[in-house]
């Protein structure tokens, strides 16, 4: 450490990252890199498939208008059997292992079984005899329901016991091994006239298993731990020996809770409520990581930061950072009096870090001594958005600023580090140069660098406007990315 | 002391009356104040001037007048287009190598710089504290209450109000000036008096108002200047700095709000009557009061 607390070597800078696999492995409708395990001395990648034409059919749909990306009338006519990737780093070699079945439709037809691998982990149950990789799915409502698939080898998935939830449950995000027993929650829930959310699950629990190749799972809190408000456990985290999980919850703000684990139900308790004091601008607990003793955790809004159904939004990110004794600060985000006392942002870096486009910090990742957050920013959907209809101050500030100059310097996600926790700085403003790339989803810290998995909806068609007419064109650099950052591996600055 | 770095660098939560001081020190006959140059902002010219093009508000008039004052020994419009394009003549300079070109011109007097902006961002406090150097660091301080009804007046007519001041737990959120009061404050004692103590002095707004000779003598005495009646005379004359007020219609601004008009007396009245730290505050409308922390750091720096 320094005499201000920073690790010793340098950071990585934007010059330091390799892309490794454009173009969504090739099929620009491999849209999210949207979970991402390193097994094995490999890394799996799991991808979503055309996630911007599944918005087309969620409720209400978003105000867009042309659609981004050409998309047919009919969801199912693309092939949306999501796709896992395995990367060799010795040989610079990516190779698919494994893709989703068709499987039949309920009205007819055949349907891809997952459209979306939301969540990975290694995790070794009382069954397996080494650690295996743990796949959790997303299904479409009128496909089967979400499984969860084990591989001992990287190469062969099966699918084994899941959760005992219903029907309504569309898929489950974290995979989150504490204390000898995997964890995860519903995370989308919909019926058979469509989506109802793509992030709200139809059951505020926890679901455990110390065997996940046969179960049985049970349930270790109480549904939304006592309050209805609580609609769904969006993510869970490992800290202080405790296990950590945050909620959404739109009437009052996220909550975030925690719990020593032992014999199911676990006792839980709450470590900060009501959003931080932000109240339903903070509805939902996105990432969490430890980092230098203490976790860090991001709030903000569904949906990208403007949860249409209920309401809630537009607004930006927040980061905060709790202590073992339950304490936490505002690290990045809007100054306030709350309850526990004066909260302002540590950073200097008012909500979005200072950008109100960035709706998530979606994940997070310690790398060489570094604390690496990436964010979600819809600035790039502004061609599509109807503007005429924003405030006249905001309408006038983009027209200030010129949609292009927006677009070519912060139309793609950001990412940003901090050596100490408090002082942060960009790495990249623009989506890695990609200004479709617009979101981080995912990150690995390895032997062989940092590898990024982003979220890149644009493609494998985008809209464009070409003397006042909209035309759809193929996009080259549509379709999520993974990058390789490695110390130095950039021209010096 | 070198000639590259300032003579002094005056740190302070907005609305803490940094200008003034400046004013002060500008008037002794070895000193150069200059208006706010907000260098922490960006590590270059480059950066900085791309900030000019894209900020709404007038973040670049205070180093404009200054340039031109500096390199001209002008203030009308015309040498305020001519400092801009000096600027961007050396936009591949970093803002600690501005700072020092600044410091050559102004010799062989000594430049002092004030910020009251850098304070609520760590990472620009900290840019601007290694671009002086090592040059002494005043760090001004004034009651949280005077702060507030100072800032308050100043900022409640403005259509657009930086989040820094205002408290996000109300709904919808208001103007509460003790978050940036107590949010710059700590930042300096954090970042800055905790890690170079020596280097740094707090003086209140209120000993230096309340016995300004003594005060200022004391402080030149301490940055090694010459002090006698006649200097002490000149520098509680701040109003007469060359830079008080607004500047010409090319860059107006670049100074806090209260070196531009002058203070209403009842507000002053208010501000400066007597201030306290227990009760409701006048500025907001739930009858709350100051937030423990604030209270708490108020106390440490002597106030009651």
């Amino acid at each position: 450490m320094d005499s201000l607390g920073l690790p010793p070597g340098p950071p990585l800078r934007e010059q330091d990252f390799r892309l490794l696999a454009p173009s969504g492995f090739g099929d620009g409708w491999n849209h999210y890199a949207h979970s991402m395990a390193w097994f094995q001395d490999r890394l799996y990648v799991g991808t979503s498939r055309a996630n911007v034409a599944s918005l087309r059919v969620n409720y209400p749909v978003p105000a867009v208008s042309p659609w981004p990306v050409e998309c047919p009338d009919d969801l199912d006519d693309i092939d949306r059997r999501s796709q896992i990737w395995e990367y060799t780093p010795e040989t610079d070699h990516w190779e698919m292992v494994y893709q989703a079945p068709f499987v039949p439709r309920k009205g007819g037809g055949t349907i891809s079984h997952f459209i979306s691998y939301r969540g990975m982990s290694v995790y070794r149950g009382l069954s397996d005899d080494a650690p295996c990789l743990y796949v959790s799915t997303w299904s479409p409502v009128r496909a089967g329901d979400a499984q969860l698939l084990r591989s001992e080898d990287g190469r062969r998935f099966e699918m084994v016991a899941r959760p005992g939830w219903g029907s309504a449950v569309r898929s489950f995000r974290s995979l989150q091994p504490f204390r000898g027993r995997v964890h995860t929650s519903p995370t989308s829930s919909g019926v058979k006239t469509g989506f109802i959310s793509d992030s709200l699950g139809s059951d505020a629990s926890i679901y455990a298993a110390d065997d996940p190749q046969r179960g049985p799972w049970v349930t270790v809190n109480e549904v939304g731990f006592g309050n209805p408000a609580n609609l769904t456990v969006f993510e869970m985290e490992v800290f202080d020996n405790r296990l950590y999980a945050g909620t959404v919850n739109a009437q009052t703000g996220a909550e975030l809770w925690k719990s020593p684990g032992g014999t199911p139900p676990y006792e839980w308790k709450p470590v900060v409520t009501h959003g931080g004091g932000r109240g339903p601008l903070s509805e939902g607990v996105g990432a969490m990581c430890e980092f230098r003793g203490a976790l860090y955790v991001s709030l903000g809004v569904l949906n990208g930061g403007y949860h249409r159904s209920m309401k809630v939004g537009p607004s930006a990110a927040e980061l905060i950072r709790v202590w073992p004794d339950d304490s936490w600060e505002l690290i990045m985000g809007e100054s306030r009096i709350t309850p526990q006392g004066a909260r302002y942002p540590l950073s200097g870096y008012s909500a979005g870090f200072d950008n109100l486009f960035n709706g998530y910090v979606w994940r997070m990742s310690v790398h060489e001594g570094y604390l690496y957050a990436g964010t979600f920013n819809w600035a790039n959907l502004l061609p599509y958005l109807p503007m005429h209809v924003w405030p006249e101050d905001a309408h006038a500030l983009v027209h200030r600023w010129t949609l292009s100059y927006l677009l070519r310097n912060y139309g793609g996600c950001e990412l940003w580090r901090t050596g100490d926790g408090e002082r942060w700085e960009p790495v990249s403003r623009s989506g890695l140069g990609n200004k479709y790339n617009w979101g981080i989803r995912n990150f690995a810290s390895t032997k062989h660098g940092l590898f990024v998995g982003t979220t890149n909806p644009f493609g494998p068609t985008i809209a464009v406007n070409r003397d006042g007419k909209w035309q759809y064109v193929q996009n080259p650099r549509g379709g999520c990315e993974i990058w390789l950052g490695k110390r130095g591996a950039g021209a010096a600055a | 002391m070198s000639r590259t770095e300032p003579a002094c660098l005056i740190l302070a939560a907005p609305f803490s009356g940094a200008p003034v001081l400046a004013a002060m020190l500008g008037r002794h006959p070895d000193l150069r104040a200059l208006p706010e140059l907000n260098l922490g902002m960006a590590p270059t010219v480059n950066e900085l001037l791309h900030l000019y093009d894209y900020s709404q508000s007038p973040i670049a008039d205070g180093l404009l007048r200054a340039i031109a004052s500096l390199q001209s020994g002008r203030r009308d419009d015309p040498g305020i287009d001519d400092a801009r394009a000096w600027l961007s003549a050396n936009r591949d300079w970093s803002t600690a190598q501005l700072l020092q070109s600044l410091v050559s011109a102004a010799a062989p007097r000594g430049v002092v710089v004030y910020d009251a902006d850098s304070v609520l961002r760590p990472i620009e406090l900290l840019r601007l504290v290694d671009a002086v150097q090592d040059a002494p660091i005043i760090h001004l301080v004034r009651h949280p209450w005077s702060q507030g009804v100072v800032a308050v007046d100043r900022l409640a007519d403005h259509l657009y109000l930086a989040p820094d001041f205002k408290d996000h737990a109300l709904s919808p959120p208001g103007l509460d000036p003790q978050l940036a009061w107590l949010r710059a404050n700590l930042n300096i004692e954090r970042w800055v008096r905790s890690t170079r103590p020596e280097r740094v002095l707090r003086l209140s707004w209120e000993r230096l108002i309340g016995n300004p000779e003594a005060t200022l003598g004391e402080l030149c005495i301490g940055l090694g200047l010459r002090f006698d009646d006649s200097i002490a005379d000149a520098m509680v004359q701040y109003e007469d700095w060359e830079f008080w007020g607004y500047g010409s219609q090319a860059a107006p601004y670049g100074l806090d709000a209260e070196a531009l008009e002058p203070i209403a007396e009842p507000v002053l009245d208010l501000a400066f009557g007597a201030p306290r730290l227990d009760g409701s505050l006048p500025w907001r409308r739930d009858g709350a009061g100051f937030a423990p922390e604030v209270s708490k750091l108020a106390t440490g720096f002597g106030y009651a």
